[in-house]
């Protein structure tokens, strides 16, 4: 007996260190992000950003939207790309490969003509079947490459290679962008001094329930359904107070893939994106921020918590359990490529502080949720285990997640404020009392079968169906 | 005489609206791109006078979308933030009469419309 | 205890701080839950007043604008209700971001009667106020209040503002001075040691577009600064003046010894148009490094380089195809003379040239 309970002792005590030090770290997230977020709000208030939008000393920006079987809505997208307010920008839309009729429609909607492109392939890609560009001046900045089909990162590097600006946007083409979303991104750009900008982050708001009009947000509402409102409150809790917090540190170790500005030289540099993993948007960045300590060169990664582009959240258990399973895949490959940084001192505050939290609190995380509750189980069943310590230890948890939501649904509410209805903050509330029992065990879940998935050596994205924006705009009609 | 006026900001397009009603003109007002060229879809104004940097659609989508219909010849008006030379040889290549820079006075916007109206 | 305990593991301590620690935690909870309520609360409260508001002052904003003969000093026709509601603080700022925002965008008398009813509402002493405060961004945006409401009359302030601790302060304080006295203020590239960063370059170029007069005297010397930053925005105004005069001093800087410098001063020289600094341009060449010899091609292809194509010629067999490229669109730029170089190339129907050529022919066309 006495084992028993010395073994259901310890897994507690482990379970209890661990979660102390797990919460600990929510703790100085929640601080930072607070201090950092004030900063920022402060510098805001009276920065007048369309100053950059008509000069010409801003930097140029490439945007890259790889677009692959998007034939419903592309056209759509793109005007609403095209009507971004930056003078020295262009859009490049990589069509990859797509085996429905993108490329026809977006040749016939924009009057594009085959035209000449010297590209130099500075990074390997699959090849290029032809470069079009619109006989209508007005949209000259439009530049359509088709390709012959190689994936998301394959595509990305196209894009690199036929860009001709010193900086690139990547972004999923069926987002929806602020129009104001590049002047905000490029001003950390214009600060610099003596650190080096390579890459500035954004935000990425869930977009369904909204209404779109014209490819554009018109009124922001508060998703109908549990599962894009628990992940609403999920990208708060990320983008609100983590990325905010690990900024202020200049430790931010992952950039959304649906959102980020960076210095091309420096992706150039580096070889581009990397096809072999799921998660090449965090695995570049690691790549870039590693290359910069290797060489000693002073730099930045900033972080912009400005809501600038929205995208559709999934809305079935089934596709979201696929998106968590291969976050979780490209976190673990990305992790594992550049185990050497592991408190590795070389590598600075990315060695010693981000990449363990990484490791231990992002990845580890619901492996020891789920181990510890199975070990719980067992130990139960064979009668060692002290329920009320157990239990308590439980609630303890439990009250500190939703503490932390809450913390972020405030956070929302003093700085951006972007849901107006004061019912959608307290139905919001609701979903924070709720998450815990409906959609955190799931995700636990999904990650773990993310960890066996890579185990058995599963690779690709799986199918991603996506309704797109016009069949949500039919949603919220029907609504009202 | 009949113009169309797109401009996102309330206060300068208010401001365009009362200086060109006191002129007595039958203005038309688009808050953005989009209600710009649905307004076009009802007939040729007499005058427009529009912003480049707008929602949905940017100025210079207008004039195109006016240049390209079959109508007698719409003067067009730009007010713009942005007085570079290449964005004003743009819009100029694309049709547009006049270019006005934000900061403008209203009383010269009159007198521009007035000169124009009478060509 | 006051709980019924199962199975007491020996060594087990620590359960009441358990206990305490979440109890702790869902008060936290509660406060930020309050919070919460109160802000939206307040929120709306806020938004209420505002949208009540906002409206009326646009409407005597309007009315300023096409107030005529505004000669005296309260001429403004301002509502008493209006006035009165004008006690509240939040009121206050909403009618000057309006009147901000209006003045912007106005110029004209219109823009001086707007300037009239700022002071005459005593909302200077608004933004007077919040110059003095310990916060910094209250400072800044007072800073820009007075200076966008042309408040001269506050000069002092303002100046002993540019030497602040808060570097965002310091930067908005010189961009008031400049806003206000053109190209007067800038004596502060003077003496400043930190660098100017782009954003404020920006900020700086903008708000000299309407600037009356000219800098030339104090050209001269900020174009020698110690500060590399100050001899790069030199040179980004006289490209933006179109200082023609000065065009032999900005050649001078193509021999500067910071590289960013000497490759403003490379693309001024495209801006200003600078046909007789051909030569220069090209003996400068082979000194840069890949971005300069890239910026000179550029701005060679601006220009329009009638006499040099031998020169451009000569780039079409560099190793980097991005020089060639460059190389290529200049010719293409030149007119026909060019145009038959790049046919007459004896690569011309090799890779990489064909698709080059194609590129610098098309763009031309396109």
């Amino acid at each position: 007996m006495r084992t028993i309970w010395f073994i259901s002792d310890g897994i507690t005590y482990g379970f209890w260190l661990y979660s102390i030090a797990l919460l600990s770290s929510y703790l100085f997230v929640g601080i930072f992000a607070i201090l950092e977020m004030r900063q920022y709000m402060r510098l805001r208030s009276f920065t007048d950003y369309s100053l950059l939008a008509s000069s010409p000393y801003v930097p140029g920006i490439s945007i890259l939207a790889p677009a692959y079987n998007e034939a419903a809505s592309i056209v759509e997208n793109v005007r609403s790309l095209l009507s971004i307010h930056y003078r020295n920008l262009e859009l490049i839309v990589i069509n990859d490969g797509s085996k429905d009729d993108s490329l026809q429609r977006l040749i016939g909607h924009y009057q594009l003509v085959r035209t000449d492109h010297f590209t130099e392939a500075a990074i390997p890609a699959k090849p290029i079947r032809g470069i079009y560009r619109s006989r209508n001046p007005v949209f000259h900045k439009l530049i359509v490459v088709d390709k012959e089909n190689g994936g998301k990162a394959d595509a990305l590097n196209v894009g690199i290679n036929v860009s001709s600006k010193p900086y690139i946007v990547c972004i999923d083409v069926d987002c929806i962008i602020e129009q104001d979303a590049l002047l905000k991104m490029a001003r950390p750009f214009l600060d610099s001094g003596d650190e080096r900008v390579i890459a500035s982050g954004g935000v990425v708001r869930i977009a369904n329930g909204c209404e779109i009009r014209n490819g554009r947000l018109v009124k922001v509402h508060l998703p109908e359904s549990f599962l894009p409102r628990a992940q609403t409150l999920e990208y708060f809790r990320a983008f609100l107070l983590g990325r905010m917090a690990w900024s202020r540190l200049n430790a931010l170790l992952l950039i959304s893939g649906a959102f980020g500005a960076f210095d091309k030289e420096i992706v150039v540099a580096c070889g581009g994106y990397n096809h072999a993993t799921v998660g090449e948007d965090m695995e570049l960045v690691v790549r870039m921020r590693r290359y910069m300590e290797e060489r000693r060169l002073p730099y930045k990664v900033t972080y912009i918590p400005d809501p600038l582009c929205w995208t559709e959240a999934p809305a079935s258990y089934k596709i979201l359990g696929r998106q968590r399973n291969r976050w979780t895949r490209g976190t673990i490959e990305t992790l594992s490529m550049h185990r050497k940084m592991c408190f590795n001192p070389r590598y600075g505050r990315l060695g010693l502080l981000s990449f363990p939290y990484w490791l231990f609190f992002e990845l580890f995380a619901p492996i020891v949720e789920f181990l510890g509750l199975a070990a719980s189980v067992v130990i139960y069943l064979f009668g060692g285990l002290n329920l009320v310590s157990f239990l308590t230890l439980l609630g303890f948890i439990l009250s500190f997640g939703i503490l932390f939501s809450v913390l972020a649904i405030l956070m929302e509410v003093l700085t951006f404020n972007q849901y107006k209805d004061s019912r959608d903050i307290l139905r919001l509330v609701l979903t924070a009392l709720l998450e815990p029992f409906l959609f955190h065990p799931f995700i636990v879940w999904s990650a773990i079968r993310g960890n066996i998935d890579l185990l058995r050596k599963k690779k690709g994205w799986g199918e991603m169906s996506r309704q797109g924006f016009t069949a949500n705009k039919a949603k919220v009609y029907a609504k009202s | 005489m009949k113009i169309l006026v797109a401009e996102d900001e309330p206060i300068l397009i208010r401001t365009i609206e009362m200086r060109l009603k006191r002129d007595g003109h039958d203005v038309h007002l688009a808050e953005d791109g989009q209600q710009a060229l649905d307004c076009l879809e009802a007939g040729p104004p007499d005058l427009i006078i529009t912003d480049i940097m707008m929602p949905y659609a940017s100025g210079l989508e207008i004039i195109a979308a006016v240049r390209a219909r079959p109508w007698p010849k719409v003067p067009v008006i730009i007010l713009s933030a942005m007085g570079q030379e290449d964005v004003v040889l743009e819009a100029f290549k694309l049709g547009a009469d006049d270019y006005i820079t934000k900061p403008f006075s209203p009383n010269e916007l009159s007198v521009r419309v007035r000169r124009l109206l009478t060509h | 205890m006051f709980y019924p305990q199962l199975h007491i593991s020996p060594g087990m301590p620590g359960q009441d701080w358990l206990v305490l620690a979440m109890v702790m935690v869902l008060g936290v909870l509660a406060a930020l839950l309050s919070l919460i309520l109160y802000f939206l609360l307040r929120r709306r409260r806020a938004e209420r007043l505002r949208i009540r508001w906002a409206d009326i002052y646009g409407r005597i904003i309007q009315r300023t604008i096409f107030h005529e003969d505004a000669g005296e000093r309260d001429a403004m026709p301002v509502p008493v209700v209006v006035a009165r509601s004008l006690g509240r603080p939040q009121l206050r700022q909403l009618m000057i971001a309006q009147l901000i925002g209006a003045k912007r965008a106005i110029s004209g008398t219109a823009a001086t009667n707007l300037v009239q009813l700022y002071r005459q509402l005593a909302l200077d002493r608004d933004s007077l106020h919040k110059l003095a405060s310990p916060k910094w961004h209250l400072q800044a945006q007072g800073i820009q209040e007075l200076a966008t409401m042309e408040q001269r009359d506050y000069l002092t302030r303002l100046y002993r503002l540019t030497n602040a601790q808060n570097e965002v302060v310091r930067r908005e304080a010189q961009g008031a001075i400049v806003q206000l006295y053109g190209f007067d203020g800038l004596r502060f590239l003077d003496v400043i040691d930190t660098p100017l960063s782009e954003w404020q370059q920006i900020q700086l170029l903008r708000l000299l577009q309407h600037a009356i007069g000219t800098p030339e005297e104090n050209i001269f010397r900020w174009l020698r600064s110690p500060n590399v930053t100050v001899r790069i925005f030199t040179l980004r105004l006289i490209a933006e003046q179109h200082l023609q005069q000065m065009i032999p001093h900005v050649t001078e800087c193509l021999l500067d010894l910071s590289g960013p410098v000497r490759l403003q001063a490379i693309r001024s020289l495209g801006e200003l148009a600078a046909t007789d600094s051909v030569r220069s341009l090209t003996s400068a060449y082979q000194a840069e490094g890949l971005a300069g010899r890239l910026a000179i091609l550029q701005t060679l292809g601006s220009i329009g380089v009638q006499g040099d194509l031998e020169f451009l010629d000569l780039q079409l067999s560099a190793t980097d195809n991005r020089i060639k490229l460059e190389a290529a669109r200049a010719l293409a730029r030149s007119g026909e003379e060019g145009l038959q170089r790049l046919d007459r190339y004896p690569q011309t129907n090799h890779s990489p040239w064909k698709e080059i050529f194609q590129q610098a022919k098309s763009e031309w066309v396109l």
